[in-house]
């Protein structure tokens, strides 16, 4: 795999580091962007693999350094030790697989104890597969952390640059980011039911509105 | 700085290289160091070094936490051995801490979670050091220092509060507290007088220590009067502290994370939480817990609630713009509240509840600026946020101070007698009347709702009190129908509520109630989202009345259809509900609109589902849909006629639904089929049908959401056993089979779903008693292997291992002779009667001790009894004397509840319905009640009985069920000897990890089956008498082998055994009775 070193460049680098259990799709998802390929055989990442993106925004290129770190432990690496100077974060889990989602509380205090506060994105991969476990309204952990949350589709290309739009108008300071050309992914294999992404995203909607337990008795 | 040093440093600075080969060389000589001995002290040594880069620090501290993490952590499933010899891990032990005071905080960090780590397993038996060093540290008056010995401190003493009192695990506590409080104390005390930001952190560290020492059961250090003294001082002045302009948020959402008020809120829980230890005491109570009562109650409990109710008064001068900490704020109302229930608090706030009431609660509880905001942006979460949606029955970490304040009200109205709920009133009255005479232009609406809201938290109180009751007419004619024609949404939302809230009153001309309702009506079409969904929802009570009734019957069609389209708007669980209350009401009316209405809401969900043409957002939607289907099947479950079109119609929907390709459907579409299945108690032809494709879905692609599948699996089985075992040569029966093999021959299934398929092969063995003799060897191989699997892949659970030595049981029962044989050739008999043994304490349950007495009196009662037991009859028969004295206990208790409830009848306490929504609610059958329930505020306008209690005395706890079931369950430890010592708590381990929502549980006791309580299944077992069983087997088994009575019985026993057979004809009697008064009530309700 080639990998470049960056120079000083005159647009933004960013480090993105992105984790989550094995077999979520993390490697699936960044190769989706053109300089990979879909790979429907999983080959578990070993320690980790970057993959250089670049979006094309109303407020210029942006390159995100994507950190594709090992889901597995037995293939970690270094595991945490990658995360040092993330400037944004990916927690991915798989909405068919419960443990997935459970273990992202996990993720993100590993991350937030290297990180500290850095945006995060939580994304629920495979939301084309008819088998559901987690649903919308089972998904809110990111709201007591302020994440953002999408569901995604690696495999149909859904919602792919949602997730780098939020953390690109995060890092700028600019609410009004948006893309000025969509990157050019690999044809979708499959389409997500729009009537059924449409149902998922309301109830998304419906459940962010509960309120947010209180907890900063947690806190060390 | 050596080679080797700065080798390690420049592989881990590579190790954050973009170039992969630079990375990958960098990993590798990592790897090859660390087997070095001492490298982990190098590692150590480098974190604390000041002087690299941070971001190369921060990269060994991380992996020097991996390693410890994977040291001390067994949990960590790794095989990969350890790098840490037992000396260097010492060393990192011992030098942590002070690594810890100088390190940058990202390093910090990591340091922390690894002292956590070390502590939870090595503190304090074995890390001795930690205490003196962290003492060294917090006492040396250097802010870094302290924040190092605090967070030492406080991680190390993190797993205490978990541990239960009287448990040994507790014991080391009560010396770290002995010496370390003291210091503690005066160091609390020094920080007063700092302002610092660091002090509020350092201040809650403080705080949360003394939390996690006295959450389950105060220390004896800390409840010597002088001790505690010093230690309120200091929360009082906490309290009393303000909280300057500069120091304060800048706006309401970053109250939550402002160093000071959490440290208030921290301390204001404290307050509570000591209340809440000290006000009760019980016998089974340690020493120090009386001591704590004797001390806080009469002198304390008072002046803390001085010190609360100043802050209270002078928050909005004290705290710039109102900006206020919200749980703080609720802490502060829950203070109040739990002290109306305590006679000693109760009497020093008497005097002052009026003005409490009026200053402080009811404008907490009035519409405010934030209120306004949501109505307008988001109508939706304005409806969810209200004290009257069915949403906010929500656990207490989701509790506002509104909230708080409205339980407040109605613990004041109700818990001390007439008089205060007088006072109360007089107050609504008052306002009610001032803005009636007040010019328009000075009428305040927010006094007006937030009144309107009192009142409806009342209502129960007022429809049954003189002189409230005859006046409530007047009152909404006055002061409530006007306002549904308030210009104001939330007016016209609030009085909706109102009227609703107050149905069943009567009027004395119906045309009051008549025009009212029409107002309603046309709110169904109000612009405000909210006020149209409150209109529709408040239909569910209004209609119940008999005008409301006649009023809407001609127009029935047509308001059905508009509350749909709302529906569609709002998705509202209130709706359903009121459509559920309109086909209950109109039973008879609906029931031919019943077939006409499933026949469009199937086809529109056919449609929607199959073509994916139609936009969504124009119908109902499709969930809904599904519910709406069940309330129907449900109300017309009494009419045959009409549920078997039902189901003709609704079969399709079914068929398909119940496939692989609508998933998320499938849980509601199982409970359309469970509805089915139940009602008619016979299984028709058309649902036989979709037995085969259910089976089907379950295969393909839903193992882990055999919970569904469970009821309609166990109705098939039960209310078909005919069909069941002989359609198609057992096709059905091998279906089943199927199932469970799948789930308990893969050891990577979650136990908690092995459980549920458990629970269906346990059906059919019970149900098909005699007729299945073929499947017990294919079920007992596939049972015995995974119980007795020790492999660390095999999934296993506590509850689990005792489904599967149940099915076991459950086996014996059907037939000792094909299991006991089967066992026998297989060698399985040690091994599993062992198993069995060793599990002994978790069958707790009632059904758990009936199934193994039954069990064990089947093998006895076998002719010749296997030799096997024979030789450990004087195990298994003491263990059966045991368990069936622990049932007697538990059937003591339930009759001792029903006589006394029935007494209650008898007092005229309580009416037979009442008793009879109790019952259902304790089987879990409450919704079957619900019209029950409604109905009964209609007809019963007796005399409310105002509490008298002495004002020294404490009201009655809330819960009775709860006290019923700590006494039931205190009755039992008794008797369980081999329990004694206390449960075997493992600790959940509390790291820092966040858990995800939902999950978190504080204080876990090791209560197995706790969501079962109360949704047994039926079970032809329930028609067996355990007793009469055992004491038959166990004259089988003497007879057979007396030589055994002297070894297996011992004389407390065998006069036990004498008592027990000779009461049996006296219980036979009762229990034919118990059945024939059941069988009455049966009739009785089936009439109803």
């Amino acid at each position: 795999m080639a990998e470049t070193i960056p120079v000083a460049q005159d647009f933004p680098t960013v480090k993105l580091v992105l984790v989550g259990d094995g077999g979520v799709g993390k490697t699936t998802f960044v190769q989706r962007h053109i300089t990979g390929e879909f790979e429907s055989r999983y080959i578990p990442t070993l320690g980790v693999a970057v993959h250089p993106l670049v979006f094309y925004t109303n407020f210029g290129k942006i390159l995100f350094n994507i950190w594709d770190t090992a889901g597995q432990e037995k293939f970690g690496g270094l595991r945490d030790g990658y995360y040092i100077q993330g400037q944004c974060a990916i927690i991915m889990f798989d909405v068919t697989s419960r443990n997935s989602y459970k273990h992202c509380p996990n993720w993100h205090s590993d991350l937030t104890r290297v990180c500290e506060s850095i945006p995060i994105v939580l994304c629920g991969n495979k939301v084309d597969v008819k088998e559901r476990k987690v649903k919308p309204s089972q998904i809110n952990f990111h709201r007591r952390f302020n994440l953002s949350y999408y569901d995604i589709s690696a495999k149909s290309n859904y919602n792919f640059e949602k997730p780098f739009i939020w953390l690109a108008s995060k890092l700028t300071g600019q609410k009004n980011l948006e893309l000025v050309q969509q990157p050019t992914l690999l044809p979708p294999e499959t389409v997500v039911d729009p009537n059924l992404m449409k149902q998922y995203s309301d109830q998304m909607a419906q459940v962010a509105t509960l309120p947010i337990p209180d907890d900063d008795d947690d806190q060390i | 700085m050596d080679n080797l040093i700065l080798q390690i440093i420049n592989a881990f600075r590579n190790t954050l290289h973009m170039n992969v080969d630079v990375r990958k060389n960098a990993e590798a000589t990592i790897e090859n160091l660390k087997k070095e001995s001492g490298y982990s002290r190098v590692l150590l040594k480098i974190i604390a070094s000041n002087e690299i880069e941070i971001s190369t620090r921060q990269a060994v501290a991380i992996y020097l936490k991996n390693m410890v993490l994977h040291k001390w952590n067994k949990s960590t499933t790794e095989t990969e051995e350890t790098y840490i010899t037992k000396e260097d891990g010492e060393f990192i032990r011992e030098n942590l801490i002070d690594a810890l005071v100088h390190c940058d905080h990202l390093v910090q960090n990591q340091i922390e979670y690894m002292i956590g780590t070390i502590a939870d397993k090595e503190f304090p038996t074995t890390w001795t050091s930690l205490m003196p060093k962290s003492i060294q540290l917090i006492t040396s008056q250097d802010i870094k220092n302290m924040m190092a010995g605090l967070t030492t401190f406080q991680l190390a003493i993190r797993r205490f509060q978990y541990i239960p009192s009287g448990n040994k695990k507790r014991e080391p506590l009560f010396k770290v507290v002995e010496e370390s409080f003291p210091l503690l104390l005066q160091v609390f005390q020094l920080l007063g007088n700092v302002q610092s930001t660091e002090s509020a952190i350092l201040q809650r560290k403080i705080c949360k220590i003394y939390i996690y020492t006295i959450n389950f059961e105060i220390p004896k250090l800390l409840v010597q009067p002088e001790v505690f003294q010093a230690w309120f001082k200091e929360f009082g002045r906490i309290i009393q502290r303000g909280i300057s302009p500069q120091e304060n948020s800048k706006d309401f959402d970053g109250l939550f994370r402002n160093p000071w008020w959490i440290l208030k809120k921290t301390t204001s829980r404290i307050l509570n939480i000591v209340l809440r230890r000290a006000a009760v005491t019980r016998k089974a109570d340690h020493k120090t817990s009386r001591d704590l009562h004797k001390l806080f109650m009469p002198k304390y409990s008072i002046e803390v609630m001085q010190l609360l109710l100043t802050e209270l008064e002078q928050r909005n001068q004290k705290y710039n713009n109102n900006l206020i900490n919200q749980g703080y704020l609720r802490h502060l109302i829950e203070y109040f509240a739990m002290s109306i229930n305590f006679g000693i608090t109760w009497c020093a706030f008497k005097p002052k509840l009026q003005a409490f009431f009026e200053t402080i609660v009811f404008p907490l509880i009035c519409y405010d600026d934030r209120d306004q905001e949501l109505f307008e942006s988001d109508p939706q979460e304005f409806m969810r946020a209200q004290i009257d949606s069915s949403s906010s029955h929500m656990s207490k970490k989701f509790y506002t101070p509104r909230l708080e304040s409205v339980n407040f009200v109605i613990d004041a109205a109700s818990k001390r007698g007439r008089q205060y709920f007088d006072s109360i009133m007089q107050f609504c009255i008052q306002k009610l009347n001032e803005y009636q005479q007040q010019p328009l232009e000075q009428r305040q609406p927010r006094i007006k709702e937030g009144i309107f809201t009192v009142l409806t938290v009342l209502s129960t109180f007022l429809i049954n009190t003189s002189p409230y009751k005859s006046n409530l007419e007047q009152m909404l004619i006055l002061h409530v129908f006007p306002e549904l024609q308030s210009p104001l949404g939330f007016m016209r939302y609030r009085a909706l509520t109102v009227f609703s809230e107050f149905y069943s009153i009567k009027y004395t001309d119906p045309s009051f109630f008549r025009n009212a309702l029409h107002l309603v009506l046309n709110l169904m079409g109000d612009k405000e989202l909210a006020v149209r969904t409150r209109a529709g929802s408040s239909l569910c009570n209004l209609v119940l009345v008999p005008t409301g009734t006649n009023e809407i019957r001609p127009i029935l069609p047509q308001i059905l259809d508009k509350i749909f389209v709302l529906l569609g708007e709002s998705e509202s669980d209130e709706l359903i509900l009121t459509i559920e209350s309109i086909i209950n009401k109109f039973k008879e009316e609906v029931a031919p609109y019943a077939l006409d209405l499933a026949q469009k809401l199937t086809e529109s969900f056919i449609q929607l589902a199959e073509a994916e043409k139609e936009d969504p957002e124009s119908g109902v939607g499709s969930q809904e849909c599904l519910k709406v289907l069940m309330v129907l099947l449900k109300a017309m479950r009494n009419i045959p006629r009409i549920f078997n079109q039902l189901e003709t119609i609704i079969m399709p929907v079914l068929k398909l639904l119940i496939t692989e390709d609508h998933f998320f459907y499938l849980e509601d579409a199982l409970i359309v089929l469970t509805y089915l299945t139940y009602y008619p108690k016979k299984i028709s032809e058309l649902s036989w049908q979709m037995f085969p494709q259910m089976m089907h879905v379950f295969d393909a692609c839903a193992c882990d959401l055999i919970s569904s599948f469970l009821s309609p699996i166990d109705n098939y089985i039960s209310y078909g056993t005919e069909t069941f075992l002989y359609h198609n040569n057992g096709e059905f029966l091998q279906l089943i089979i199927k199932l469970y093999k799948k789930m308990i021959d893969d050891v990577h299934m979650e136990p908690i779903d092995c459980s549920d398929a458990c629970k269906i092969m346990e059906s059919v063995i019970q149900r098909c008693m005699g007729k299945v003799d073929g499947i017990i060897p294919i079920v007992l191989e596939s049972t015995c292997k995974r119980l007795l699997n020790t492999s660390k892949d095999n999934l296993m659970s506590k509850e689990f291992s005792v489904y599967l030595l149940e099915i076991i049981a459950n086996c014996l029962i059907y037939n000792p002779y094909i299991t006991v044989d089967y066992l026998t050739q297989n060698n399985l008999i040690q091994p599993v009667f062992n198993k069995w043994f060793a599990s002994i304490k978790r069958f707790q349950r009632f059904y758990d001790k009936k199934l193994t007495v039954l069990a064990f009196s089947a093998i006895l009662s076998m002719n010749p009894v296997p030799a096997f037991a024979v030789y450990g009859s004087n195990v298994i028969i003491p263990m059966m004397m045991t368990y069936t004295s622990d049932m007697m206990v538990i059937e003591e208790n339930l009759d001792k509840a029903d006589r006394e409830r029935e007494e209650r009848i008898k007092a005229g306490k309580a009416t037979e319905e009442d008793i009879e929504i109790e019952r259902a609610k304790t089987m879990g059958e409450d919704d079957e009640y619900e019209e029950d329930v409604n109905l009964l505020q209609q007809v019963d306008n007796d005399e409310f009985e105002w509490q008298q209690i002495a004002d020294n005395e404490d009201c009655e706890p809330d819960d009775e069920h709860e006290m019923f079931m700590d006494d039931l369950e205190n009755a039992t430890k008794v008797t369980k000897h081999f329990m004694e010592g206390g449960y075997d708590v493992e600790l959940e381990d509390s790291g820092s990890e966040a858990e995800v929502e939902g999950d978190i549980e504080g204080d876990e006791d090791e209560e197995l089956f706790e969501s079962e309580q109360y949704t047994e299944f039926e079970s032809p077992l329930d028609e067996v008498d355990g007793l009469e069983i055992m004491i038959k087997s166990l004259q089988n088994f003497f007879t057979l082998n007396p030589q055994q009575l002297a070894t297996a019985m011992s004389p407390e026993n065998q006069a036990k055994l004498q008592e027990y057979s000779n009461g049996l004809p006296a219980r036979q009697e009762k229990i034919r009775l118990e059945k024939l008064k059941e069988k009455e009530e049966e009739e009785k309700r089936n009439r109803k």
